[in-house]
């Protein structure tokens, strides 16, 4: 078995070394560091102590990168021997299960962890600059190697179970949501339940406020929220490290107990068409029926966005969430110790429209990480690009494809933002207002940076351009500054800076695009 | 009654080859990263022929086939289809020909019917000419039972039709198939065979590449080779067969393997060479027709008792040809 381990994770760190992707990337990671170095000594000047800066950026930059990497890297170690039909020479080679685990994952586990190390001493400069003390950096990256081995273990366990990278990259994202936002929700409950008699005198009670406290302790960003507080003197190995070692350790276990169940068994062929229904099967209104006019949009439409059932189905659930919103929002008052729960007319529209924005941006974000994916991993775009049609229009037909199926969502963004303005004339000055654009003029680049990237990466497009955008809008506070210049308004400086914003988006979609179409016809060529 | 309304005065049918071609490359130069995939290719398809496209990997093949279907752009040379110039007039060239590359190009989540639907439309066909077209090209292909099945549930034999039917659907005049009977089992492949027969019939031109040389010396009328990005011979696929000697040359074969037939065969009169056939007990000979004749050769194998099997003229076989104009090693 160790032979088997070892000439896997011989492969895999030789793949690594070998691959000019991989040291660009330590090498853009290296950049950073010296940028944020750059902008520490930059900040001396101004500042007393600018190293707990400094240091607050590393370690804001090392989350990013390993939430980034359990999304894309860790979430492929199965998959794509899956993808490449290969789990069953593996097994025949001699290496069993544990094996294969071991050797796949562990030693992108080491390849994360070493990154992490390597920048450390780079890290002790926080101390020098001043603001920063040794217990803190220590205490920091021992939370975040804690975090680095759950978030790998829960990469891999949906490697495992998953049919394709991409399926098990987003299960990885929802588990990481999850993993973020569901301790800062248990806070109010926890509170509510130890000031009840019930919660602190039955042994119920006791251990229902143990496992919530458990759940908020194993919380890395509360955890480094806490290590960057001054005065830290906490212990370095606390309940966040020992939960994400021990969770990781459990999520291997149980990679190891299903890898039987689901990477042997799985079909990568496998075909699905969602909830589409075939049309001699099932009501005609829920089948793609015949192609359209533009074929290209009811494509994307049926078998991109999930066509009329899936947009059914989004207009029933937002109207449905109006109705659900009155007991949850009443349900917080109550955990609240609100005297009047349910007099909350006013905070179910706002809930709502905030929803509704978060589905929209969500939505909008995996249908443009799929646009063109889908095409490559199928070979179909040489097919498509020789239709007698440009490039443009086959890009944009497909665009409206995606966009038509996002309608209910965009219905529902757009009611709410009537509803929770006072009227007509207040509605007007919010849209008209530029700041209000800033948002949406990031969110479109974004999309075109997802589109551009998932004609260059196999899996983990979506992913990748967020971190991009954040280190990008990091590294060049530009965007931050014009954000918040234009919010103040009515000024020739505003003025200004709206023209320079606009240039900046103008100019960042145009070369987007370029991009994209010289990518197209290079892969259609292909 | 005039003359002329007994004899009608239309001229006779052109042959093939004395048609404007159908493709037409000239001068082709391709490279990719310094290294020159096509060099100064030039060739010529005749229309309603089936043309062989034949190299070894890497030799070219699929580059020029990428180029003619528009997909790559020349970096030096000419090619048009039709008379419209692939760079050029990119649409017109689109309309006229279908392109079935060497993979399966199917959205596996669609049904038969829904595929084809979809690239029909994308043709700009109307919703009564794209059933008529759908059902045609069904019955065409023989999968008129499998459309309402789902793409990605079809064998690859099935698959590879579905392709060919989605080829078909804005009833090109030229096809160019990329290794089409790749991966398939051998009732898949002559069944595949078999339609390109039909679609040659009905005045389509085919340019086929493929591997599988003893169909195409069987299936083709004419062929190009390729090999590292050079044209070795272009024409018709019977005068590469065709011995092109000075003197004739017959083959000989024989029951079995009789003992030094070669030095016998040899010393015969008037024969100037002699060549065993690699695995078989057969023999290649070329002989002086001034001195000797096929039933002086024949009279002598009589008297010497052998059993003689068989005594045809040579014709090459397509894979001899190949190996003889190809240069050997993996590429």
């Amino acid at each position: 078995m160790f032979h088997g381990i070892a000439t896997l994770m011989g492969r895999s760190l030789r793949l690594d070394a070998r691959q000019l992707q991989t040291h660009l990337f330590r090498l853009a990671f290296v950049l950073i560091i010296y940028l944020m170095m750059m902008i520490a000594q930059i900040q001396a000047m101004m500042l007393g102590a600018p190293g707990l800066q400094f240091f607050m950026n590393m370690i804001f930059l090392n989350v990013a990168f390993i939430a980034l990497g359990g999304i894309s890297f860790f979430s492929s170690a199965i998959t794509e021997e899956k993808e490449e039909d290969t789990i069953g020479l593996l097994m025949m080679a001699g290496i069993n299960p544990l094996g294969i685990l071991l050797g796949k994952s562990t030693a992108r586990m080491f390849q994360a962890i070493l990154l992490l190390t390597v920048q450390f001493p780079f890290t002790l400069l926080a101390i020098t600059l001043g603001g920063v003390t040794f217990h803190q950096v220590l205490a920091a990256y021992v939370a975040l190697l804690a975090f680095t081995v759950l978030m790998s273990n829960v990469g891999l366990l949906c490697s495992v179970i998953s049919r394709r990278s991409g399926t098990a990259a987003g299960l990885t994202t929802l588990w990481l949501l999850a993993h973020s936002l569901v301790p800062q929700f248990l806070h109010a409950p926890k509170s509510v339940l130890m000031a009840t008699a019930w919660g602190s005198s039955t042994e119920l009670g006791k251990w229902t406020i143990a496992a919530m406290d458990l759940v908020i302790q194993s919380d890395v960003f509360l955890r480094l929220y806490l290590i960057l507080q001054t005065g830290f003197d906490e212990a370095v190995v606390t309940t966040q490290v020992m939960t994400n070692v021990g969770g990781g350790l459990a999520f291997f276990l149980l990679s190891w107990a299903l890898f039987y169940r689901y990477a042997l068994t799985a079909d990568v062929q496998g075909v699905s068409r969602g909830m589409l229904a075939q049309t001699s099967r099932r009501a005609t209104w829920a089948a793609s029926g015949r192609a359209w006019g533009n074929p290209l949009v009811w494509k994307e439409y049926n078998f991109l966005t999930g066509g009329n059932v899936y947009l059914v189905m989004k207009l029933l659930g937002f109207l449905v969430l109006y109705i659900l919103l009155y007991p949850i929002m009443a349900g917080f008052r109550i955990l609240a110790g609100d005297s009047q729960p349910w007099d909350v007319e006013r905070e179910v529209v706002p809930a709502h429209f905030a929803i509704a924005v978060g589905v929209l941006v969500l939505e909008l974000s995996i249908y443009a990480s799929r646009l063109f994916h889908d095409e490559i991993r199928l070979q179909t775009l040489s097919s498509l690009l020789m239709l007698p049609r440009s490039i443009a229009y086959v890009a944009y037909s497909k665009l409206a494809g995606m966009l038509l199926g996002a309608v209910p969502t965009l219905f529902f963004v757009a009611v709410d933002s009537v509803l929770v303005t006072p009227n007509a004339t207040e509605w007007f000055k919010v849209v008209g207002h530029p700041g209000f654009w800033f948002p949406i003029v990031l969110f479109t680049v974004f999309l075109h940076l997802v589109v551009l990237l998932s004609l260059f990466v196999k899996w983990g497009a979506l992913p990748l351009a967020f971190f991009v955008m954040l280190v990008t809008m990091y590294c060049c506070p530009i965007f931050m500054i014009l954000v918040m210049i234009s919010s103040e308004g009515g000024t020739l400086a505003h003025l200004i800076v709206l023209g320079i914003a606009w240039t900046l988006f103008v100019v960042a979609t145009f070369v987007f695009q370029m991009m994209i179409h010289a990518r197209l016809y290079e892969l259609g060529a292909k | 009654m005039s003359e002329s309304e007994v004899t009608p005065q239309l001229p006779p049918p052109a042959p093939a080859s004395s048609l404007k071609p159908v493709i037409d490359v000239q001068g082709l130069v391709q490279s990719f990263k310094g290294r020159r995939a096509l060099d100064r290719v030039t060739f010529q398809v005749a229309p309603q022929s089936l043309h062989g496209f034949v190299g070894p990997n890497g030799a070219g093949k699929t580059t020029t086939l990428r180029i003619i279907c528009t997909l790559l752009r020349p970096q030096f040379g000419t090619v048009r289809v039709f008379g419209h110039d692939v760079v050029f007039d990119t649409r017109q060239v689109r309309r006229k020909i279908g392109f079935m590359p060497d993979h399966f190009s199917t959205y596996r989540q669609m049904t038969v019917f829904e595929y084809l639907d979809f690239f029909a439309a994308a043709y700009g066909l109307s919703l009564v000419e794209r059933t008529r077209v759908i059902d045609d090209v069904l019955a065409l292909t023989d999968m008129g039972g499998r459309r309402e099945d789902l793409i990605g549930g079809l064998s690859r034999g099935m698959q590879q039709r579905v392709s060919l039917a989605r080829v078909l659907v804005n009833d090109p005049e030229v096809l160019l198939l990329d290794e089409p009977a790749s991966g398939l089992d051998p009732r898949a492949r002559i069944e595949l065979m078999e339609i390109l027969k039909a679609l040659k019939a009905m005045g389509k031109t085919i340019f086929i590449s493929s591997h599988i040389l003893s169909e195409l010396a069987e299936l083709c009328d004419s062929v190009t080779i390729i090999d590292r990005g050079k044209i070795k011979y272009s024409g018709s696929m019977h005068d590469l067969l065709a011995h092109t000697g000075e003197h004739p040359t017959y083959r000989i074969a024989f029951g079995g393997a009789p003992d030094g037939m070669q030095p016998r065969l040899e010393n015969m009169p008037g024969v100037l060479k002699v060549e065993p056939v690699e695995g078989r007990p057969e023999f290649r000979l070329t002989f002086d027709d001034a001195v000797t004749n096929t039933n002086a050769l024949l009279r002598q194998l009589v008297e010497w008792d052998v059993p003689v099997t068989g005594f045809t003229a040579d014709r090459r076989h397509l894979n001899e040809a190949f190996m003889d104009l190809t240069e050997r090693g993996v590429k």
